[in-house]
C-alpha cells in the first residue's frame, strides 16, 4: 500500500521550527511519497495532491489542526487521509529545531499507522424545526427575532422579566448621536408586537433544553403572577391599592428606589401588565397568599389589591406554586441573547460603597433619564441637592488581575457620555473622570470624546486610589494625574464607579444546561474568536450581544443580525446531514449494558439486551468506546485508528 | 511633587487662556510639541504638557507659578506637529500676558522692559566694541525712542508700574 505524505510549510509558521528537507529525505528513503508545499491549503497545492489520488491509496497531510482545513481537504480527496498537527502541536509549542523535527517525524509516523484502520462515518439526515427559541428579549434578542420573522421563522422570545425591553430602556441618551435610547428600542418593540409568528414569554425562565441541533426542546417555567394577564389591563389602580410598607428596591431603577409588591415593570413596559411579588407581599388585609376568607355575609372577602382591579384580574386565593407553569416549546435554533449584569458596587474595598452617593453607571444612566427617580433632573441621591462636582472612576472591577482582567468595553464610552449630559446642561458643575486608558474606536466615538473634552470635562488619566467621606456628605477624591505626575485630590458630591460588565451565573446556568463553554472571563465562548464570533461549539445554538462578552449597542445589533443569519442558514435547508462515527458489533456484545449507563446523551438504548445508538443524540464524545470491555463499540476515525496511531507514536 | 488640590481652581483661568491663546481643551495630552521643543531638547526644563493640563484643571496657583512660558523662543515647531490644531505657541504668549497682569512675570523681565523704555534696545548699546570692529554706532533717534516709549506707556505696564 503506497502512502502519500504531504507536508505543508505553512509560510514559516511550520518549516520555521520543523526541518522539512530532512523529513522528506528521511521519508523518501523509506518508499513513501513525500511532497511539500509552502500553502497546502492553496489552489495550487490541490492540484498537486489530485495529481497522486490515483497513485496512492491514501494521504498524511501534515499541516495544521484539523478544524481548520479537514472540511476543505475532504472536499477534494477521495482517498482515506489523516490530519497531522504540526503548527499548533508541533513548530508553535517547541523552540528547539531539531526537537520539533524529532517530534514531527513521530507524529508523521503515528499518522501512517494510523491510515489503514480509517473508516468512513455513516451519514444520517433528519428533518428540523422551522423555529427558533431566542433566550433574552433586550435590543439583540428583539432585532435577531424581527430578521427572524421577516425570514418566515416562527420565533419564541423568552424574557424572564416581566417586560421585554432590555437595558436600553433604562437609558436616557446613547451614543454617538445622544438620541433617544426608549425612541430606539420602542419602535422595534412595537414590531415585536405586531410580528403574527413571534411570540413572547415574559417572566419566564429557562429549566431544561434537550434534543439536538434542528430539534431543540426547551423546558419552560412560567412564573406565577396572581394576575390574569388576559383580563389585566395596565391601569395601575393595583399598585395606588398596595401599601406603601409593601416596598423593595425596584430592578428598573436599580435599586435608587422602591415598587411595591404590585408592580408594572417599568413605564415603557411591553406586555404592560401588572405583576404580584409574593416575597414583597405583606398580605394586608389579614389574608395570607393561597387562602380565602369568606364575609360573614357569604361573599367572599377582597384584598385591596383585588378590590380595586376594575377588570377582576387578580386572585390572591390561587395556591403559590414556586414551579409556576411548566410548558415545553420545539425549535430548530436556539440565539442566546441574555445581556449583562454590572458588577455590583459592594466589591471594592477602597470605595465606600456603602454610601448611597456613590453610584453605579447604570444607576447614574437612570439619574439622568426622564423617568428615573428624580425625573431627569440632577440631585445627589442623598440629598437630593443639585452637585458641585461629579467623578467617575473607570475601570472599576475591569483590567483588574483581582476582579476581571478584560477590558468591559463600554465604560469609557457610557462615562464620556453621561459627563456630557451632565455638562451640557449644566455647565457650571465640575466633571472628573479618571481613566487608564480611554478606548473610543468605534465610528464617530472619538470625536464624541473630543467634544467631551472641549465641553471642559476634566479627564485626568490615572486611577482612583481612595474614595473618603467627609463629614459634610461630600466625598474626597485621592487620585492621580499622570498628565501633571502629580497625586491630586478634591471633594465630589458624587462619585460613579464605572464598575465591570459581566455575566451573570444565572444566565451561564442556562448555557450551561445547553453544555456550552464559558470562557476564563465567565462569558459564553464562541466557536472561533475570529471567524465565528457567534456561532457556539453545538450547531444550531448562536450567541448575541453581551453573552458572548461586553459590547456596545452597535455591535450588538451588528451581531444579533449576523446570528439571525447564520440561523436562517443553518435551518434553511430544512434537512441536517449527521455524520454517525460510532457504531457497536452487536456480535461482540455481551449485553452488559456499560456503555448504556455512561453515555452522557442517552443516545444508547438496549432492546432484548441488543444496543442501539441513536445518530440523533450521538455526539461521536467516545465513552461508550472507551468503557466497553469487549471491545464491541468502534468509531470511525477515533476508535481503533486512535490505538494504532498510539502505537506509531511508541514504535 | 505635590498633592495638587483640584477644588482649589479659578474658572477663569481657562477662559481668559482660551480667548487670548486659542483653543487649549483640545489638547489629547500626546506630548508631540515637547517632542520637537528645541528648548526642552537643549535640556531647559519645559514640560509644557503639564503646563497645558494645569490650565485644563483651572488651577491658577500651579500655572502662575511656571516659568517656563518664558523660555519659549517662537520657532513655532510645536504649532506644526499639534495633531489637535492647538496652537502652544499662542497659548505661551497669552501665558506669559496672563502671569504679568497678575505680576507673577520672572523679575528679569522687568528689567529687561526698563532697559527697553530707556534705551529702546533689550540691553545698554556698548558702542565701544563695535567701534573696535569698525561697525558703525547703534543709537536710536529722539524721534523714534519717543515713539517706543509713547507705545509702552499706552500698554499694561505703566498700570502694573513698570515703567
Amino acid at each position: 500500500m503506497k502512502k502519500g505524505i504531504f507536508i505543508c510549510h505553512c509560510g514559516t509558521n511550520i518549516s520555521e521550527r520543523v526541518n522539512v528537507e530532512h523529513l522528506k529525505s528521511v521519508l523518501e528513503s523509506e518508499g513513501y511519497l513525500v511532497r511539500d508545499h509552502l500553502f497546502l491549503c492553496s489552489q495550487d497545492a490541490k492540484q498537486l495532491i489530485l495529481n497522486f489520488q490515483d497513485e496512492v491509496d491514501g494521504f498524511v497531510i501534515a499541516a495544521c489542526s484539523s478544524e481548520n482545513h479537514e472540511n476543505y481537504f475532504s472536499s477534494f480527496i477521495r482517498k482515506p487521509f489523516v490530519i497531522i498537527n504540526l503548527r499548533e502541536q508541533c513548530s508553535w509549542p517547541h523552540a528547539d529545531r531539531k526537537h520539533a523535527t524529532k517530534k514531527a517525524e513521530d507524529l508523521i509516523r503515528a499518522g501512517i499507522n494510523k491510515l489503514p484502520y480509517i473508516k468512513k462515518p455513516k451519514t444520517v439526515k433528519t428533518k428540523m424545526e422551522e423555529s427558533v427559541a431566542v433566550i433574552g428579549g433586550g435590543i439583540a434578542g428583539i432585532t435577531a427575532s424581527i430578521e427572524l420573522a421577516k425570514l418566515g421563522y416562527r420565533v419564541y422570545i423568552i424574557e424572564k422579566s416581566p417586560s421585554i425591553g432590555g437595558k436600553l430602556l433604562k437609558f436616557d441618551k446613547i451614543y454617538p448621536l445622544n438620541d433617544c435610547a426608549s425612541c430606539v428600542i420602542s419602535s422595534l418593540i412595537s414590531e415585536v408586537s405586531a410580528a403574527e409568528n413571534i411570540q413572547i414569554h415574559v417572566y419566564t425562565e429557562v429549566e431544561e433544553v434537550s434534543g439536538y441541533p434542528g430539534n431543540f426542546r426547551l423546558r419552560l417555567r412560567r412564573k406565577q403572577t396572581y394576575v390574569d394577564w388576559e383580563k389585566c389591563t395596565g391601569c395601575g389602580k393595583c399598585i395606588d391599592a398596595c401599601p406603601d410598607r409593601a416596598k423593595v428596591p425596584s430592578e428598573f431603577d436599580d435599586g435608587l428606589t422602591f415598587r411595591k409588591a404590585m408592580y408594572i415593570y417599568s413605564p415603557f413596559a411591553y406586555p404592560k401588565k401588572a405583576v404580584h411579588d409574593p416575597e414583597a407581599c405583606v398580605n394586608c388585609g389579614k389574608k395570607k397568599i393561597g387562602t380565602r376568607r369568606m364575609l360573614r355575609s357569604g361573599k367572599e372577602y377582597q384584598t385591596p389589591c383585588e378590590k380595586a382591579c376594575p377588570t377582576g384580574a387578580i386572585d390572591r386565593s390561587k395556591n403559590w406554586n414556586p414551579e409556576g407553569e411548566i410548558f415545553e416549546i420545539r425549535a430548530g435554533s436556539i440565539l442566546l441573547a441574555m445581556g449583562y449584569e454590572v458588577m455590583s458596587k459592594n466589591s471594592f474595598p477602597e470605595f465606600p460603597s456603602h454610601l448611597p452617593n456613590v453610584v453605579t453607571g447604570i444607576q447614574m444612566e437612570r439619574i439622568l433619564s426622564p423617568t428615573g427617580p428624580t425625573g431627569g433632573e440632577l440631585l445627589v441621591p442623598e440629598t437630593l441637592r443639585k452637585p458641585e462636582a461629579i467623578s467617575f472612576i473607570s475601570c472599576v472591577g475591569s483590567r483588574d488581575e483581582r476582579y476581571h482582567t478584560y477590558c468591559s468595553k463600554v465604560c469609557c464610552m457610557y462615562m464620556l457620555k453621561q459627563a456630557r449630559l451632565i455638562k451640557e446642561r449644566n455647565p457650571e458643575i465640575d466633571v472628573f473622570i479618571h481613566y487608564i486608558d480611554i478606548r473610543a474606536p468605534g465610528r464617530d466615538l472619538e470625536e464624541y470624546y473630543t467634544l467631551a473634552r472641549k465641553l471642559g470635562i476634566k479627564i485626568l488619566r490615572g486611577r482612583v486610589g481612595n474614595v473618603e467621606p467627609l463629614n459634610n456628605g461630600k466625598l474626597r477624591i485621592l487620585g492621580f494625574d499622570s498628565d501633571t505626575g502629580d497625586p491630586v485630590e478634591y471633594t465630589a458630591d458624587m462619585v460613579v464607579l464605572a464598575t465591570a460588565v459581566e455575566l451573570r451565573e444565572s444566565e451561564r446556568d442556562v448555557a450551561r444546561k445547553m453544555k456550552l463553554d464559558i470562557d476564563s472571563s465567565g462569558f459564553v465562548k464562541e466557536k472561533h474568536p475570529k471567524l465565528q464570533t457567534f456561532e457556539t461549539s453545538i450547531d444550531g445554538i448562536y450567541l448575541a450581544g453581551c453573552v458572548q462578552g461586553p459590547k456596545d449597542v452597535t455591535e450588538t445589533v451588528l451581531q444579533a443580525k449576523s446570528a439571525a443569519l447564520s440561523v436562517s442558514s443553518f435551518l434553511g435547508k430544512g434537512e441536517r446531514e449527521i455524520n454517525i462515527e460510532t457504531f457497536i458489533d452487536v456480535e461482540k456484545c455481551t449485553g452488559c449494558g456499560m456503555c448504556i449507563i455512561s453515555c452522557p446523551f442517552r443516545a444508547i438504548t438496549a432492546e432484548n439486551d441488543i444496543p442501539e445508538i441513536n445518530p440523533i443524540s450521538c455526539r461521536n464524545c467516545g465513552i461508550c468506546y472507551s468503557v466497553c470491555p469487549v471491545k464491541a463499540v468502534d468509531m470511525a476515525t477515533h476508535g481503533k485508528a486512535i490505538e494504532k496511531e498510539l502505537e506509531g507514536l511508541k514504535a | 511633587m505635590r498633592t495638587l488640590n483640584l477644588d482649589m481652581k479659578n474658572p477663569g483661568l481657562k477662559e481668559e487662556i482660551e480667548n487670548d491663546g486659542g483653543y487649549i481643551t483640545g489638547c489629547i495630552q500626546c506630548g508631540a510639541c515637547m517632542s520637537i521643543c528645541p528648548v526642552a531638547i537643549s535640556g531647559f526644563e519645559f514640560p509644557n504638557k503639564r503646563l497645558f493640563k494645569l490650565i485644563i484643571l483651572e488651577l491658577e496657583r500651579e500655572v502662575l507659578e511656571h516659568r517656563s512660558p518664558w523660555i519659549c523662543i517662537s520657532c513655532q515647531r510645536c504649532v506644526h506637529v499639534c495633531p489637535r490644531n492647538v496652537n502652544p505657541h499662542s497659548i505661551y504668549f497669552a501665558l506669559r500676558r496672563y502671569q504679568s497682569k497678575q505680576f507673577r512675570h520672572p523679575r528679569i523681565f522687568e528689567d529687561i522692559v526698563r532697559s527697553i523704555y530707556q534705551y529702546g534696545f533689550v540691553i545698554e548699546p556698548d558702542n565701544s566694541k563695535r567701534r573696535e570692529l569698525n561697525l558703525p554706532d547703534i543709537k536710536l533717534g529722539k524721534e523714534e525712542l519717543d515713539e517706543i516709549r509713547m507705545l509702552m506707556e499706552d500698554s499694561r505696564l505703566r498700570i502694573l508700574g513698570i515703567i
